[in-house]
């Protein structure tokens, strides 16, 4: 074969392998495969085109695998009863997420999970009248368990909406649910202005593993339902700066106590018990914004959440994505929490109460939290495949005296932990 | 709204930008930032520099380590590297080299084996571009960022005025327009086509409510031997000058893909320049070598650019 023929050859080859490439880039555009090559790789080139620009499906193959390693801080010996196990939960967690485009109008995703638990966890809070301190008692047999969690949503593209419709499920050894949701996006203002909106809906079943002697009144199988409602608004207000406002509302019915923690009432450990309703509210603000000679980017959001059991709690969130030669990128970030008691939980109670509600979950109780993050992220181009690197540690603590007003009686069941996650995707 | 002209001479070629803004303060600020942007990607990419990017990458021929480049640089790299593949090899930053053995002043040709000699160090293939390392393993061999800067300069300086707030006006870097925005009333910018024979007339005037025109041609350097016009675009293949239309110009959403677009129809000689025009599909004007223009250019506002639609970039805080 002469050189002119075979370099022209390779040149066919690798034009139709830029074209596919290019075509898959612009899949909504209809422009020709050879505009579609030239713009595609002129975008990419800092600083030529604006940036607002309508939601399109994902145009390549994506596969991303993390692990996560979850590690609860065990209980200081002056907080738990004694003789006591201060061991907690560690959970070892791996998720996979692959996505696709469908066609172009339309990509799915698909997030599997699956948990390993294992450790003992707060059973109930008890006086110790030796110490005079109020203790935590832990479950006292190691709980092992596994939960897989599948999703599957598949987004549909319009030229200025978005459709989505998911469903998935969760199953453990002693629970099953299954859910539905549905949402959609709008934009406006030379899409500047993005309307969302989307409905969720979850059948959830439990059926608590029996033991007859330290838990004879143990629930037997139990159902919750759950429906939410969500809408909310972003605008980008210059083009280094963006904004987000969200409500979400979602109403609990069912079995909503914890068949594995109890209560002490006058002395006796009861079973908990919490009301069959719950409805919660959360308000959700976000900024976004771009400093280009930083090459950085805020992230500050802020939750605002009340439910009718009376518990009222404020989030706020700061982060900082750092760009170093768009390569590497590094985010620290701090989050501080706040929640106010629900209003039937007591450490433990001294008579019963009138309606017969109770609870001594340290998730109940009144408390402050900060945790302080750190991830690197890096991008690897690998011939055709374009591969992302990152890992994180996250230490979270949790404190009665971090909370906003003033708590009498610390929970002493209250979590710290250590978060360690490392993650690999490739694009192709 | 102020509107003022500035008028200066960069990259080789008279220059002007053609802005709208609230005072004349605002004016300054916003021509002295794009005569800044435009200085900047001049020096760093002219070959008449000896401290250019463009001559360090050039003085690496021969060397396998190559030379790493930033981002900007591998943008470019990529994007000519795209052009090449599309144009089937007529779009060669290397061939640039071939002017050596044509010199359109002396009214000679050069011989064949001079040209020949030539072609051994040219064409891209012969590249080894693997972003961000780009190695040039022919001593001797160069690349050449000229048939892209400038319209790359272009686009830069009217979306470094858009961010900065300009809504209105018109970039021409030596005949490279790149649009801001439309007139403050919406109405397009009027762009004349150039007469090749008499650069002060317009053959036709188009209009232009955005994006990028770029026109290539044949009549700013070229030399007639025996009735003979030698233009100055150079085949990369075969390092002889291509007999192609005498100009064209391109309306694309970008000022780059304009010039690459104008280009490769001028390197496709006088047979291939249709097909290729009609197969990216932009608005074009073509004057062939008897001085009849044909325009494929539709005139009704309709005739805006489709806007290019891509995923957005990671620079932008995307809430979802």
């Amino acid at each position: 074969m002469s050189t002119s023929s075979k370099r022209s050859r390779q040149l066919r080859a690798r034009r139709a392998r830029l074209r596919r490439r290019a075509r898959r880039k612009a899949a909504v555009a209809k422009l020709s495969p050879a505009l579609h090559a030239l713009t595609t790789s002129a975008l990419a080139l800092p600083g030529i085109a604006g940036s607002a620009s309508a939601a399109t499906p994902i145009s390549e193959y994506t596969a991303e695998y993390g692990y996560s390693q979850y590690r609860e801080d065990a209980l200081p010996s002056s907080k738990v009863a004694p003789g006591q196990e201060r061991e907690r939960y560690e959970i070892d967690i791996h998720q996979l997420r692959l996505a696709a485009p469908l066609g172009q109008r339309m990509d799915v995703t698909l997030d599997l999970s699956h948990e390993t638990m294992s450790g003992a966890s707060p059973w109930y809070v008890d006086f110790d009248q030796q110490s005079g301190r109020v203790v935590q008692v832990m479950s006292g047999a190691t709980i092992d368990d596994r939960r897989t969690d599948a999703l599957l949503q598949g987004t549909y593209y319009f030229d200025r909406s978005t459709a989505a419709l998911s469903g998935g499920f969760s199953i453990e050894k002693d629970y099953r649910a299954f859910n539905v949701g549905i949402e959609g996006t709008r934009e406006f203002n030379e899409k500047n202005t993005t309307l969302s909106g989307g409905l969720g809906a979850s059948f959830d079943q439990i059926d608590p593993t029996q033991d007859p002697i330290l838990a004879p009144d143990r629930p037997g199988r139990e159902d919750k339902q759950s429906a939410s409602i969500f809408a909310g608004v972003s605008q980008v207000l210059s083009r280094s700066t963006a904004i987000q406002g969200t409500a979400t509302y979602q109403h609990a019915r069912g079995f909503l106590s914890d068949p594995y923690k109890r209560a002490v009432v006058a002395g006796t450990p009861l079973p908990d018990r919490r009301p069959d309703q719950r409805n919660q509210l959360a308000l959700l603000a976000r900024l976004r914004s771009h400093f280009e000679a930083l090459n950085g980017t805020l992230h500050a959001d802020y939750n605002y959440y009340l439910d009718d059991w009376s518990i009222e709690a404020h989030t706020f969130d700061l982060a900082w994505h750092q760009s170093i030669f768009d390569l590497l990128r590094v985010i620290p970030s701090i989050r501080y929490y706040s929640q106010s008691q629900a209003d039937f939980y007591a450490p433990f109670y001294f008579a019963p109460r009138g309606d017969g509600l109770r609870a001594s979950d340290y998730r109940l109780s009144p408390f402050g939290a900060l945790s302080y993050r750190i991830r690197g992220e890096a991008r690897i181009q690998l011939f055709e495949l374009d591969l992302g690197l990152n890992a994180g540690y996250e230490r979270y603590e949790s404190d009665a005296d971090l909370a906003f007003g003033r708590v009498t009686t610390e929970n002493p069941g209250l979590v710290s932990f250590d978060l360690f996650s490392i993650g690999i995707s490739g694009r192709f | 709204m102020r509107f003022e002209q500035i008028r200066f001479r960069a990259m080789g070629s008279p220059c002007a930008l053609h802005l709208y803004a609230a005072n004349a303060e605002t004016v300054r600020s916003l021509a002295s930032a794009c005569r800044a942007e435009i200085a900047r990607l001049e020096s760093k990419y002219t070959r008449y520099r000896d401290d250019s990017l463009t001559s360090r990458l050039n003085r690496s021929a021969g060397d396998p380590r190559g030379v790493r480049v930033d981002d900007e640089t591998a943008g470019l790299l990529d994007y000519a590297q795209t052009a090449h593949c599309e144009s089937g090899g007529l779009f060669d930053l290397t061939s640039g080299v071939l002017r050596r053995a044509w010199d359109f002043r002396s009214g000679r040709l050069p011989s064949r084996a001079a040209v020949d000699a030539l072609l051994e160090r040219v064409g891209w293939q012969r590249v080894r571009w693997q972003r961000p390392r780009l190695v040039l393993p022919i001593s001797g061999m160069e690349v050449d960022f000229g048939g892209l800067v400038k319209e790359y300069a272009a686009d830069r300086v009217a979306e470094l005025c858009r961010r900065r707030g300009a809504r209105h006006g018109l970039v021409d870097l030596g005949g490279d327009l790149a649009v801001v925005g439309p007139h403050p009333d919406g109405r397009p910018w009027q762009v004349g086509i150039r007469d090749p024979q008499d650069g002060r007339r317009a053959l036709a005037v188009v209009s232009v409510f955005r994006g990028g025109v770029a026109t290539s041609g044949d009549y700013e350097r070229c030399m007639l031997i025996d009735g003979v016009r030698y233009g100055h675009l150079l085949d990369p293949r075969t390092g002889w000058p291509v007999r192609g239309p005498r100009s064209v110009s391109v309306l694309a959403p970008h000022c780059l893909i304009a010039g690459t677009t104008s280009t490769i129809a001028m390197l496709s000689g006088d047979s291939g320049a249709d097909a290729w025009l009609a197969s990216v599909g932009l608005p074009h004007a073509r004057v062939d070598r008897d001085g009849a223009l044909r325009t494929h250019w539709p005139v009704s506002p309709a005739s805006e650019c489709p806007p290019a639609r891509v995923a957005p970039r990671a620079s932008v805080p995307s809430i979802r």
